[in-house]
């Protein structure tokens, strides 16, 4: 058989069996498409209120979270002096040494 | 075909003219049996049939008037088929073409029939959607291509499988 004939043979044979669409369906049909009508819709600025006080929201929520959720960084500890401290207990001889952060040794001259 | 987009108007209005109904009469008939053929007469045929109405209907706003309704309505159903075959893990519970006689609409099967129809359930749902396309709802191979996002060569390579599923069935039962 030729692929003319072929084809027409397919088509034939595919248009015998057709289906008529039950009447309960199409009620059916008609009845969901008149419910997703009658289904109130909120305006639009109904919704951006909405979601402009939802978006404020989880900002705000944001804002204070965070800190709790990532303290910052403690300040870093720095030594500002160093003490040394001698005691000779037999002649009563205590020495401290105070060493402070501006403390410099004294330029030699000459 | 009426314009049924309406710029500017609401989607409510876009429905309300009733245009939205005149262009599914003109083709329910064929859409419900497309679907009933993709499925293998399976018993959700019926179902999917009223989700890819009520999808088009939902969408309807957005239609473009320039376009082909038909088309755009099958292209839906592709998509629809799509999702179905895609959602289901088991495979369909065919429904044997005899018993389709139980319905009073359905005309009573011959073996030419049979032969086509046993021959197209062989297909995957892709290429048996093309199939049916073609050879059912006379869509030429562009609208096709469009309706299923194929290349027309792909059409093609897909009609050329089916004719020969039939042509090797045809042979099959003359050998018999």
């Amino acid at each position: 058989m030729k692929n003319e004939e072929l084809d027409e043979f397919i088509s034939r044979s595919l248009d015998k069996l057709e289906l008529e669409v039950p009447a309960a369906v199409q009620e059916c049909l008609h009845r969901r498409a008149a419910a997703l009508e009658v289904t109130p819709r909120a305006p639009a600025w109904n919704r951006i209120v909405l979601w402009a006080s939802l978006s404020a929201a989880a900002l705000l929520l944001a804002v204070v979270l965070l800190p709790l959720l990532f303290p910052p960084p403690a300040p870093e500890k720095k030594i500002t002096q160093i003490r040394t401290e001698f005691s000779i207990p037999e002649k009563n001889i205590k020495i401290v040494w105070v060493q402070r952060d501006d403390f410099r040794l004294p330029e030699m001259k000459g | 075909m009426a314009s049924s987009m309406k710029k500017g108007g609401s989607e409510a209005e876009a429905r309300e003219d009733g245009s939205f109904w005149e262009h599914v009469a003109t083709l329910d008939k064929k859409l419900f049996n497309f679907l009933h053929r993709s499925l293998n007469f399976s018993e959700d045929s019926s179902d999917l049939y009223q989700e890819v109405v009520l999808r088009a209907w939902k969408y309807f706003p957005c239609f473009d008037a320039r376009r082909s309704f038909s088309s755009w309505i099958f292209a839906i159903a592709h998509n629809e088929i799509k999702k179905y075959f895609n959602q289901r893990k088991e495979n369909l519970a065919v429904i044997p073409l005899p018993l389709l006689k139980n319905d009073p609409a359905a005309p009573a099967v011959d073996p030419d029939v049979e032969l086509v129809y046993g021959a197209a359930r062989l297909l995957p749902p892709r290429q048996r959607e093309v199939f049916f396309l073609f050879y059912a709802n006379r869509f030429s191979v562009a609208e096709i291509a469009a309706i299923c996002s194929l290349s027309r060569g792909n059409v093609k390579f897909i009609l050329n499988r089916g004719r020969e599923a039939v042509r090797r069935a045809l042979e099959v039962s003359h050998e018999k």
